[in-house]
């Protein structure tokens, strides 16, 4: 018997705070979209809508620019 | 005139009034082009998430401002000559000016969306995000193979 999981719906943060412009100086914010290896989060994992995510993304990348975040964390093993 | 916003990264080996003669060579030549300064943050000495030059820390200012074309040649021009310009990044306003204006770097303004403490990103679905989903050979991973690591993703 196939078990569907119930998955609730999954809302963009931005979309519900209707933020229009993601600011690339913000780091607090940015850093929660990169994984430990500086890498950004995919869509399907951050839930963001796609607008967001595109903007989000060219946020991010100009911040590495800036040096605000890393473009890659070096995890020590 | 549109408005574009400017950041820039100074050379963190000088001292205040050499801070301020840098930042104000950009304001002249806004002026000099008859635009006009509309918001000046300075960010202050920084940690650099990377070196940059071999420096480690950088002065970071930021200026919002209304200009033609001319002005912004003259400014890449200057920003790409002079020394102690280490980063510099020129875009089309986008946001809010006023709420630019009221929240200050220094006083670092709060994020415009929820705050979630201690919860650094949803776990994933189980599938390990590092593996490509097919066999191709992926460049990027393939270094990943002695990794152990990323527990948490």
């Amino acid at each position: 018997m196939p078990i569907f999981h119930k998955r609730r719906k999954r809302v963009c943060r931005f979309c519900e705070d209707k933020v229009k412009f993601i600011d690339y100086h913000n780091d607090r914010l940015l850093k929660r979209f990169i994984n430990e290896r500086g890498k950004i989060v995919p869509r399907r994992i951050s839930g963001n809508c796609a607008f967001h995510q595109r903007r989000l993304t060219t946020a991010i990348k100009r911040a590495r620019h800036l040096a605000i975040i890393p473009f890659t964390s070096e995890i020590f093993r | 005139m549109k408005v574009y916003e400017t950041t820039f990264i100074l050379s963190p080996q000088a001292d205040d009034a050499a801070f301020d003669r840098q930042i104000n060579a950009i304001s002249n030549l806004i002026s000099k082009h008859n635009g006009k300064l509309i918001h000046e943050d300075r960010w202050g000495i920084r940690r650099l998430a990377f070196p940059i030059h071999k420096f480690t820390q950088g002065f970071y200012t930021r200026l919002l401002f209304e200009g033609n074309r001319e002005l912004l040649t003259e400014m890449d021009r200057h920003f790409k000559i002079e020394e102690p310009y280490l980063r510099h990044l020129t875009v089309v306003f986008e946001g809010d000016i006023e709420k630019v204006k009221g929240s200050r770097r220094q006083e670092e303004p709060g994020d415009s969306d929820r705050e979630r403490p201690g919860r650094p990103e949803p776990p994933s679905r189980g599938r390990d995000e590092r593996k490509p989903r097919y066999a191709a050979a992926d460049a990027s991973s393939a270094d990943d193979d002695n990794d152990s690591d990323d527990d948490q993703e």
